[in-house]
């Protein structure tokens, strides 16, 4: 944001803005925490969804006259497709699993399950780590990440 | 000051807002028709898919890990890119450049035919299942737990169900434990105004719509203020960057299924059965002090939506003696995503982690 001076009229604005929004924050909640706004928001919700129910009901039934496929045809078709895909990933892994086993040396290939955080490397051993360091220096910063975080993140959303 | 300072003062500004409108007339139209940003774009292999459960592990990014594989259990109501939004601002890849073998049950939006699943399923059958194919993966019998919200809170119930079990470490985030801390959640499910059993008789799994609208009603200038922000922040395209992608995650709710959300508004809500250790889970007692393995709670201290009250007593009541409490600056989502989590959250918990994952 920019820096405020008396002169400033976009600084200002912001800084209007700032408070306009914590003012109606404080004051909504402040009615959202009464019985009176739960009582009718609660009969709001319920009010909206039998109308949903009578509308969905009515696009169903003019489906099912233009010999259309309904919401729920559409609903159960994808769950079946999401149960044969379930089915897919099952098998994958069943499958990578067994190769794993038939190829031990192949499957001993992945990281070692070595690591020790730095501060129980015994010194000795400090400088063969530097030296041929596991993970990349680089790539053990996070300097470039919080940077750009730091460079830009969204108030109000990242408050919540 | 005087007068020829102000005045290239105020030159230099209008000049500065002039360029910034420009830019704000140039990259919003670009805003308005272009795609966000993608997110959780960390790689990983789905090894699991049942249903509304999803399990994933991440590829490693060092020559070297832990010992102990990392499962992250994700909130119900929401998808766990959160942890994940981008490079240089992911939880999981910071996870892994740190040298953790990193795993995370997330889930899907429940089908209709899920409607019927309740805690019990997560606690008993889908986070069990989880642990077990990452102990098979893994080769590793030892598991350390990551919960965030209402995964923390499901993990915390499953980890009382099996104090023997595998998992040696759980850090948890914002996790719920005394719902009568929630006041506005509380005020607005209270039984006097809302029919939970209408409701999910109604809809089978309770809809996202419902429940984003609640969690817009905490905060309701965030839409608006957030709008105008990101109008005012155009010309800045990391702020752009940064807002595009905590709105979707925002607005990208799930449905939960219907009997879990009935016995969760009638079980915490209404009855506060987990704070008072009255809450069971298929006949069996859920006693928070049966936890005994080292437990690191995190909480934010501007949570509207698990304010700081709501999520304090899991430390005083479980049974571990290696346990702590952190309070850090932040909200909900901030705690653990973002420029704050970057520099407060993260280290601190591969600090606790490191040492306990050999």
């Amino acid at each position: 944001m920019a820096d405020a001076t008396p002169l400033d009229p976009l600084a200002m604005w912001r800084e209007m803005l700032a408070q306009v929004e914590k003012g109606v924050n404080q004051l909504a909640s402040q009615s959202v925490k009464s019985e009176k706004f739960a009582k009718a928001a609660n009969q709001l919700s319920s009010a909206n969804r039998a109308r949903r129910k009578m509308t969905q009901a009515l696009v169903s039934r003019y489906s099912e006259e233009f010999n259309l496929p309904t919401h729920s045809d559409i609903e159960a078709i994808n769950e079946r497709l999401q149960a044969l895909e379930d089915r897919i990933v099952d098998i994958a892994t069943t499958l990578k699993r067994l190769a794993d086993a038939l190829a031990p040396v192949a499957s001993a290939s992945g990281p070692a399950r070595t690591r020790k955080p730095p501060e129980l490397v015994p010194p000795a051993a400090a400088p063969v780590a530097a030296a041929a360091p596991a993970v990349p220096a680089a790539a053990r910063k996070v300097v470039p990440a919080r940077k750009r975080a730091a460079a830009g993140s969204p108030r109000a959303k990242a408050s919540r | 000051m005087n007068a020829p300072v102000a005045e290239a003062s105020i030159a230099e500004r209008v000049r500065s807002e002039i360029d910034r409108a420009l830019q704000r007339s140039i990259k919003g139209l670009d805003y308005l028709g272009s795609d966000g940003p993608k997110l959780g774009s960390t790689p990983r292999e789905l090894l699991h898919r049942r249903g509304t459960m999803a399990l994933y592990r991440y590829r490693a990014l060092t020559d070297e890990v832990y010992r102990v594989p990392l499962l992250i259990v994700m909130a119900l109501t929401n998808r766990g890119y959160i942890l994940d939004l981008a490079p240089g601002q992911s939880l999981v890849e910071y996870l892994l450049r740190q040298g953790y073998d990193v795993f995370m049950l997330d889930w899907n939006a429940p089908r209709s035919d899920e409607k019927h699943l309740r805690m019990e399923d997560y606690v008993l059958d889908f986070i069990p299942d989880a642990v077990r194919r990452v102990q098979e993966t893994s080769g590793e019998q030892d598991v350390n737990l990551v919960g965030y919200c209402a995964g923390g809170m499901l993990s915390t119930i499953y980890l009382t169900l099996h104090a023997d079990g595998p998992v040696q470490n759980f850090a948890t985030f914002t996790t719920p434990i005394d719902f009568s801390e929630m006041k506005l959640f509380s005020q607005w499910s209270d039984k006097k105004h809302f029919d939970v059993d209408k409701l999910v008789d109604t809809t089978g799994n309770a809809p996202p719509d419902m429940i984003y609208s609640a969690f817009d009603m905490l905060r309701p200038t965030d839409k608006a203020t957030g709008t105008l922000q990101v109008w005012d922040n155009m010309w800045n395209d990391e702020y752009v960057k940064s807002y595009r992608m905590f709105d979707r995650w925002a607005a990208d709710i799930l449905p939960l299924p219907g009997e879990y959300f009935r016995q969760a508004t009638k079980s915490f809500m209404w009855d506060n059965q987990l704070m008072r250790d009255k809450f069971k889970v298929d006949g069996r007692a859920v006693k928070l002090s049966r936890i005994r393995l080292p437990v690191l709670h995190a909480i934010a201290e501007h949570d509207h939506i698990v304010p700081y009250g709501a999520a304090k007593p899991l430390i005083a009541k479980i049974g571990s003696t290696d346990k702590e409490e952190i309070v850090l600056k932040g909200g909900h989502v901030s705690l653990v995503a973002g420029g704050n989590a970057i520099k407060r959250l993260w280290p601190r918990l591969d600090a606790w982690l490191g040492k306990r994952s050999t």
